[in-house]
């Protein structure tokens, strides 16, 4: 088990090195220089662009510049905002606390719905219920989130009064965008659930517990349901990334704090060292959550093992 | 926000030689298929209705009447006006052209370099599928729409700079299906025999191993559309795709939301478009998953 | 049970304070101000740092405003009052300026503001490692300050610089606290120290900035109607950039104020005895295009001229602006500089004319009804930030050109590269609005000298223009200075460099209960809070 998680480690170390390579590059292929930004949103002289290009380490060839970056990237240090003024990593830490709580509230619920949804549909299935089931799940991939979101504040916000159409903090602003990110993320959880469900509810072992005349509830819950969790956690943590790119446009959306809200204006102002910092978390968030997933799944399911 | 299936899960729904009873099969099955004909009939309504949007639109999408702000559904506007006059029916017209070309186009992107990978990683093996799946790997590990948005940040916020970003982002899908494909492709006999004989190689792919990754990229394509015109409208709604006045969905989207409380017809016309559009290719896609490859029919 | 005794006191003490709460405003006494209470007040957009020295965009002089105190003050009628400074004068070239400054003046650190503090700010702002981008332009050709005694200061320049009493009212200008900018370093710009009515409390990113009450403020400007501390205890300023959501926010009452009211609301809350509405023009230019003289089509000043005439300014503030910032009817310079022209007779709103420019120019009507000449195609690109009324006017404007055969192109970003764009002149048409107080400010806009690198956005070398700013920068003559820019104004519309559309404004919103809330005299952006009070 030891050796298995080692290697997945080791794999993993290419694949940061892409990503901050990528992320690193980005920069590099942007249409101008970002130093003019600064000048042009506080309205100032232009007789300093030399110095500050300078300040940014943007005077110094590629690759040495990607080494810099790499080596205080690494140490979570990922330079000052360029609009700001302040350090990204600060940055990053004030916003990442609103953005954890959207996804895991948003991780909940659609857990909670996409596993009841799979389930009722698998046990009932080929009748109304799980057409239904099926239907609603549909209508979760089917819709923007950003439009759930507006339909969301329009009839809970603006008609009836009950919750806050936007901002962070507190219970009650958590819950429309929590839904709203969930319920997408429900839709494809509630579909490899009950996928999943009836695979194994066609399984030999399955049929004999059946067999055996145990009580349809048991088999559902104490054999399939076991089995059945299995693929369910990896798409979960699949899922997780869904979320995090969601996240950006439900910030958006409620005018909530967040690491996406961050990376998205970041992205509109062409900070660089701002993109490159939330970006990075982001996926380093991602990249970490599904290793974990894949060592869990690797524990539960000893037939499976890293080839 | 990701499509609703793996690229693993079609991997397998190919097969070899399919002869004239093999797509009469699948004919028969898709005509019997209520997700194909539900998901493929509104497809093709939307589809002819994009298509023909100067002959069914009222109005120019682009002509304001400062006459009539924001002004709610009515027998001349059945979706009502925008915030500047235009007629909304005939903005969602022709948006629907925006939005089914970025969804045709990033997955035309995604396709030709998913395959390109997946067929060099496949067939080659070894270093070069090493070095390919690593690639792939960092691409997946973006998490949703943050390596479109980290493609708009370095080559600049525009319509066509977002249809590229979101292909980019969906070639991981197809280099998996096609990849998977290629390797059980080839330990097929007429494959090796083939090779045995000497048969220069950019033969054997094009003719040998092409044919037989066609089916599962068809269906990972049709699901991968209706992410594609939700990612695609997503960064216009970020303010990172289309600009205006172009009558973008997700553009719209976000210019109508400043009026919610006052004129919510604004936002509600362009979201129920992307529903629908996106409702229907992900029917059509389940469908023809269902149709081509029936062992995953559940 | 123990505790009933007490109990029943508690009961008493609050029956008590119920009495006294009903029969108070029973008797009738006078609601005047009261010091007390907190309140939050919500603006669009986060401030990028607080310190003046630095940097000094709009969304960081909403709270640098009442953390910092400038030099001098300026009224509703643009004189110069003194303020920190109680006495000025001029040398005879207009070179050098002396300041007197007032006694007793501490900053929140309990430090003193003195001719030290003035000193190092100054030379704080010149020094290239404080990399200032706002500030340096109002000391113009700064020489050096001198100080003469603990309260007076004299300030040289390089050549005259006759904006300089103007400039010192700039909220960009105000004095920080020499000592927290040593001790804090690279962190100041998050911990501003000044001797304003109130001092920085906490910032919490993307939500909020806390200003608690300077109970030892006794130098308000003298436009106040408040001589003492400020009534707040506490003012919060929080950020809400969705419009929606910040007005919906102070229309169920969480908050007490809201800045940049989006005009399409203005409207219904101006109607509602509970809110009182705000809405002053600002100074410096209008809400303006810059038309791109060295570009096609628009070198052809037969093109320029017909767009002037397409630009109906009262259908512009009615549909982009909902009829909250009233229609430009000058040039260059806002209706409250003294120095405004009204051009309005120049260009009347005539689409016939406009067509029969066209024609007589020779530019002919093509198959699909864009206008073409010599094969250069009647398109123009319109380059600017975006925010949801000027990219209103543009949608509004581009459908209004294509009746006379004219194409629009809309390219807008919140970035760097739309400022290049401008610079290197990829535009028609490019947005420009700019506040400030003294017109010597216009030559960064509109110079010869800032094409391609600058802010001059016509690129075109005109060397009437040229001249009218050079002069007008330092001409000490007051009464020749204001002809200089008015010929100037004339000559931009002459030359149809610019076309105005309206005035920038302010709007702002506060419960009728929350009084002496005011915004700051003539740079009217900044909300006010020293004469504020909640009325009980």
């Amino acid at each position: 088990m030891g050796s298995f998680v080692i290697r997945r480690l080791l794999i993993l170390i290419p694949v940061l090195v892409g990503i901050s390579f990528l992320v690193f590059s980005a920069m590099y292929l942007l249409p101008g220089d970002a130093i003019d930004s600064l000048l042009a949103e506080t309205g100032g002289s232009t007789r300093d662009i030399e110095r500050l290009r300078k300040e940014f380490g943007l005077d110094q060839p590629f690759l040495v510049q990607y080494g810099t970056f790499l080596s205080r990237a690494v140490r979570g240090d990922f330079g000052m905002s360029l609009r700001q003024r302040i350090p990204v990593k600060g940055a990053i830490k004030d916003q990442m606390g609103a953005t954890i709580e959207l996804t895991l509230a948003a991780l909940v619920i659609s857990i909670g719905m996409g596993i009841g949804l799979g389930v009722v549909a698998a046990i009932r299935r080929g009748t109304w219920i799980d057409t239904t089931a099926m239907f609603i799940s549909l209508i979760g991939v089917s819709m923007p989130i950003f439009w759930s979101g507006l339909l969301l504040i329009f009839l809970f916000s603006l008609r009836l009064g009950w919750l806050p159409a936007a901002g962070t903090g507190g219970f009650a602003a958590l819950i429309l965008p929590a839904v709203t990110l969930g319920f997408s993320a429900a839709a494809i959880i509630a579909r490899v659930t009950r996928s999943s469900l009836l695979d194994v509810l066609g399984q030999d072992y399955v049929r004999t517990a059946r067999a055996k005349g145990l009580g349809n509830r048991v088999v559902v819950w104490g054999h399939a349901m076991r089995n059945a969790l299995v693929t369910v956690v990896t798409i979960v943590g699949l899922q997780f990334g869904g979320l995090l790119g969601g996240a950006v446009v439900v910030e958006t959306v409620f005018g909530r704090q967040g690491i996406g809200f961050l990376a998205a204006d970041a992205i509109r102002q062409q900070d660089f060292p701002m993109v490159q910092g939330t970006v990075l978390v982001s996926t380093l968030a991602f990249v970490l959550v599904n290793l974990a997933v894949d060592i869990v799944y690797g524990f539960v399911d000893p037939r499976i093992r890293y080839a | 926000m990701s499509a609703p299936t793996t690229a693993t899960t079609v991997a397998h729904a190919a097969t070899a030689g399919r002869t004239r009873t093999r797509t009469q099969l699948v004919l028969r099955r898709m005509r019997r298929h209520p997700g194909v004909l539900i998901g493929g009939g509104l497809l093709l309504v939307i589809i002819a209705a994009t298509l023909f949007a100067h002959v069914l639109a009222a109005y120019d999408p682009l002509d304001i009447d400062p006459e009539n702000l924001s002004g709610p559904p009515s027998a001349k506007h059945p979706l009502g006006t925008d915030s500047l006059g235009r007629d909304l029916l005939s903005r969602v017209l022709y948006g629907g052209r925006i939005s089914l070309l970025l969804g045709l186009i990033s997955v035309a992107i995604s396709l030709v370099a998913g395959v390109a990978l997946g067929m060099a990683a496949g067939y080659f093996g070894g270093e070069t599928d090493e070095v390919i799946g690593r690639f792939i790997d960092v691409l997946l590990a973006f998490p949703g729409l943050l390596l479109a948005m980290l493609t708009i940040f370095a080559l600049g916020v525009g319509l066509t700079n977002a249809m590229i970003a979101v292909g980019i982002s969906g070639i991981p899908l197809f280099q998996r299906a096609t990849r998977a494909e290629v390797l059980s492709a080839k330990q097929n006999l007429y494959v090796e025999a083939a090779r045995a004989i000497g048969a220069p190689e950019g033969i054997i792919l094009w003719r040998h191993l092409l044919p037989n990754i066609i089916a599962p990229n068809v269906i990972v394509a049709t699901l991968r559309v209706g992410t594609a015109i939700i990612f695609g409208a997503s960064l216009s709604f970020l303010g990172l795709g289309a600009q205006a006045p172009a009558p973008e969905w997700g553009l719209m989207l976000a210019q109508g939301r400043t009026f919610l409380n006052v004129a919510w017809w604004l936002s509600f016309a362009p979201g129920l478009a992307i529903f629908l559009v996106v409702m229907a290719t992900n029917l059509f896609g389940d469908g023809l998953r269902d149709v081509l490859d029936p062992r995953l029919r559940a | 049970m123990r505790n009933r005794p007490l109990l029943l006191v508690v009961i008493g003490a609050l029956i008590g304070a119920i009495a006294i709460g009903t029969t108070g405003p029973a008797s009738g006494a006078p609601a005047g101000p009261t010091p007390g209470g907190q309140i939050s007040y919500a603006t669009n957009r986060e401030p990028d740092m607080l310190d003046v020295n630095v940097g000094s965009s709009r969304y960081d002089r909403w709270v640098t405003a009442s953390i910092y105190d400038q030099l001098l003050a300026m009224d509703q009628s643009g004189k110069i009052l003194p303020w920190l400074a109680e006495k000025w004068s001029v040398s005879g070239d207009g070179r050098v300026y002396t300041l007197n400054l007032k006694r007793g003046v501490e900053f929140h650190d309990g430090t003193p503001f003195n001719a030290e503090a003035v000193k190092f700010n100054f030379d704080r702002i010149m020094d290239p490692a404080t990399k200032s981008t706002s500030a340096i332009g109002l000391l113009g050709e700064y020489d050096k300050t001198e100080v003469v005694d603990p309260q007076t200061v004299r300030v040289a320049f390089k050549r005259p610089h006759p904006g300089f009493l103007t400039n010192l009212t700039d909220v960009t200008l105000g004095i920080q606290s020499p000592t927290a900018i040593r001790r804090s370093g690279a962190d100041y710009v998050r911990n501003p120290v000044g001797t304003g009515p109130f001092m920085f409390k906490e910032w919490i990113r993307r939500d909020r900035i806390v200003l608690v009450r300077n109970p030892k403020y006794q130098w308000a400007p003298p436009w106040s109607s408040n001589r003492g501390p400020a009534y707040l205890e506490q003012v919060t300023i929080r950020m809400i950039p969705e419009d929606g959501s910040r007005v919906a926010g102070f229309e169920s009452g969480q908050l007490d104020g809201i800045g940049r009211v989006p005009p399409q609301n203005a409207t219904t809350l101006r109607i509602d005895k509970r809110w009182v509405v705000n809405n002053v023009v600002l100074p410096g230019t209008g809400v303006q295009l810059v038309v791109n003289g060295n570009r096609a089509p628009t070198d052809d000043i037969a093109m320029r001229r017909a767009l002037e005439h397409m630009m109906n300014t009262d259908e512009g503030s009615r549909i982009a602006y909902f009829s909250q910032w009233f229609p430009h009817r000058g040039s260059v310079l806002s209706s409250n500089n003294p120095y405004f022209e009204n051009t309005s007779k120049m260009y009347p709103f005539n689409q016939q004319r406009a067509d029969q420019l066209l024609e007589e120019g020779g530019w002919r009507r093509g198959p699909d009804g864009i206008r073409v000449k010599n094969n250069v195609r009647a398109r123009l690109v319109y380059i600017g930030f975006p925010s949801i009324e000027t990219t209103r006017t543009m949608e509004w404007m581009g459908a209004n050109l294509r009746r006379i055969g004219v194409e629009l192109t809309i390219r807008e970003l919140d970035t760097g590269a739309i400022h290049r764009a401008r610079q290197a002149g990829e535009h028609n048409l490019a947005h420009l609005t700019f506040i400030f107080l003294d017109p010597g400010f216009l030559r960064t806009l509109y110079h010869s000298e800032g094409s391609g690198r600058g802010w001059n956005f016509y690129h075109t070398k005109d060397a009437q223009i040229d001249q009218a700013l050079e002069q007008g920068q330092v001409e000490a003559n007051l009464q020749r200075r204001e002809q200089i820019f008015r010929d100037f104004q004339k000559r931009m519309m002459e030359q149809a460099f610019i076309i105005p559309i309206v005035y920038q404004h302010q709007t702002s919103a506060v419960k009728a209960q929350l009084a002496g809330f005011t915004l700051y005299p003539v740079l009217g952006e900044y909300p006010y809070f020293q004469s504020a009070y909640l009325r009980r």
